[in-house]
């Protein structure tokens, strides 16, 4: 097995240290820093996000392969900037305004962050001018607006009202999310994405970016 | 002591799988929901538009708001088939010791007034079929007065689920209808998880349900439940919040929570909720937001400790089994 295959392997069964290490290898036996990151610890990660999809595996399996995540890049990090290999984009996400739920969110900007997003969170009970701000700020490709109440849900329109009355209109795209949240209120509002779950979260930002 | 279970089965949120024991398609092609009733099969009908939705695609019905549309838009047929689903669930809750039925239309539509009109529908189906108190549950305050208006409180005092200090406006509700109250530990601006944050918040609201007229009695205290599969310490966080709460406010007060938070995204649901359901209880808890058919009395002296299940599961729950790893494993391997 490549060393490359055994980052994916190990990432998937969360073993982090070994995960670090074994990044550490691949640098030292002169791989490219972005394949390193592509095909060794991203590649991992699509599978466990694929499995989870699927139910095959349970969150705190996800939440450990993260980790596993987290421990490669922190050592490959130094090396991707100086191979000038930047993240795919970035994303803001963040709970909407009137809502203190913070558990989806986290999810998603965790499969997000193991597709190859730089994420900005920007945390729970956030005014739509929050989003769309921190958004010029960094740039970002995509808005993720969580809500877990139909009470606080309806706020998600002013997100995509503020989008559209900002410089950053048919530029950044917003995706939203949460349990009462459906396709159909996503059309509403004009939203550009609606994902059911973290995983399908982070492939619905691939998908309208692209 | 009577565990206080306040059932949590009606419910607007809840799935069924597509392609599951209970969601088939009969033989004349029709895909229809079966449930059990009085030693017999029958049959909900599952509407067209249900079926044109991204949570059928993903294979998921929501049964309960199949019920609700059934029961006031179907046919006269689907009509008596919604409303006998609703009034069976109830039944069974009530038959499994539920005491009190909480029930939930929030997440039907977003038209806050459609579903004003369907929580005093659902408040007046279900009371034709079950003398349990009901739990009035909403994060909308016009629902919530709408099926407190719908109540019968001739016999027992309905519940609110819930106030909590990001809800206050619901407070006043309290002593209109002479309710008793699910009092949640949120704050205007968090959703503490530290014992002391929670201390905090409800020493702030406790004041505020004595001004409307609550004793201790009355109150039964939401600690806020959040998943053991995010945090392997959310487990402790509940238990040491009980253990707190029963110390500050005394043997009156109801110590409950909706405890089958604590088992999302982890496999064997039923294990982990009837566990922690006995563990919060050794921890001062009373009662808890439950499915009554699985957590009750019976369920809960039933419960065998000298299992290897209880004790992998009960290490889960204590915070010992970092990211739930071996809880995992053994349900992989079906030795729990």
């Amino acid at each position: 097995m490549s060393v490359l295959e055994q980052i994916s392997e190990n990432l998937q069964k969360g073993k982090a240290n070994d995960v670090k290490v074994l990044v550490q290898q691949a640098i030292d036996e002169g791989t490219e820093p972005g394949s390193i990151l592509n095909d060794g610890l991203l590649a991992g990660m699509a599978i466990i996000g694929a499995k989870f999809k699927k139910n095959e595996v349970y969150v705190p399996e996800v939440l450990v392969a993260a980790r596993a995540m987290k421990f490669g890049t922190e050592i490959l990090q130094p090396h991707l900037a100086a191979a000038g290999v930047k993240p795919i984009g970035s994303v803001v996400v963040g709970t909407v305004k009137g809502d203190l739920h913070d558990i989806g969110k986290n999810l998603v900007s965790m499969m997000l962050e193991g597709a190859g997003f730089n994420v900005i969170d920007i945390g729970i009970d956030q005014p739509a001018e929050n989003f769309v701000n921190a958004a010029i700020e960094n740039n970002a490709a995509v808005i993720g607006a969580s809500a877990l109440l139909t009470t606080t849900m309806t706020n998600m329109k002013e997100v995509a009202n503020a989008v559209k009355a900002s410089e950053i209109a048919g530029k950044t795209k917003l995706m939203i999310g949460g349990a009462p949240v459906t396709q159909a209120f996503c059309d509403e509002i004009g939203a550009d994405g609606y994902a059911a779950d973290a995983a399908s979260a982070a492939d619905l930002a691939k998908s309208i970016i692209a | 002591m009577r565990f206080i279970s306040i059932g949590e089965n009606i419910h607007c949120t809840r799935i069924f799988k597509v392609g599951g024991k209970r969601v088939i398609t009969d033989n004349n092609g029709n895909d229809i929901i079966t449930y059990h009733a009085n030693g017999e099969t029958r049959h909900l009908p599952i509407p067209a538009q249900f079926k044109d939705s991204a949570n059928w695609e993903a294979g998921k019905i929501k049964h309960c708001a199949v019920a609700i549309h059934q029961g006031i838009n179907g046919s006269d047929a689907n009509k008596a088939a919604g409303v006998d689903y609703l009034q069976n669930m109830a039944r069974r809750q009530e038959a499994a010791g539920a005491c009190y039925l909480d029930l939930n239309v929030d997440e039907y539509s977003t038209d806050v007034d459609e579903r004003v009109g369907l929580m005093k529908w659902l408040v007046e189906t279900v009371q034709k079929a079950s003398s349990t108190p009901l739990s009035i549950d909403s994060s909308n305050i016009q629902i919530l007065r709408a099926g407190l208006e719908a109540c019968d409180r001739s016999k027992a005092k309905p519940m609110i689920n819930s106030v909590s200090l990001e809800r206050v406006n619901a407070i006043p509700l309290v002593k209109e209808f002479k309710t008793v109250v699910v009092a949640s530990a949120a704050g205007e601006k968090n959703l503490p998880t530290a014992v002391e944050d929670k201390m905090k918040n409800l020493a702030r609201l406790m004041p505020l349900l004595s001004d409307a007229g609550l004793g201790n009695a009355d109150i039964h205290i939401d600690p806020l439940v959040f998943p053991i599969a995010t945090d392997s310490g959310n487990g402790m966080q509940y238990f040491n919040s009980a253990r707190a709460i029963r110390s500050q406010y005394g043997a009156d007060i109801h110590i409950s929570g909706g405890l089958s938070n604590i088992s999302f995204g982890m496999p064997k649901r039923n294990l982990i909720n009837l566990v922690f359901s006995h563990l919060a209880v050794e921890a001062g808890a009373d009662g808890g937001i439950v499915d009554p058919l699985h957590i009750n009395d019976e369920a809960l002296a039933a419960l065998d400790t000298s299992t290897e299940s209880y004790s992998l599961t009960k290490a889960l729950l204590m915070g010992e089994d970092d990211f739930g790893m071996n809880y995992i494993m053994a349900s992989r391997e079906d030795r729990i």
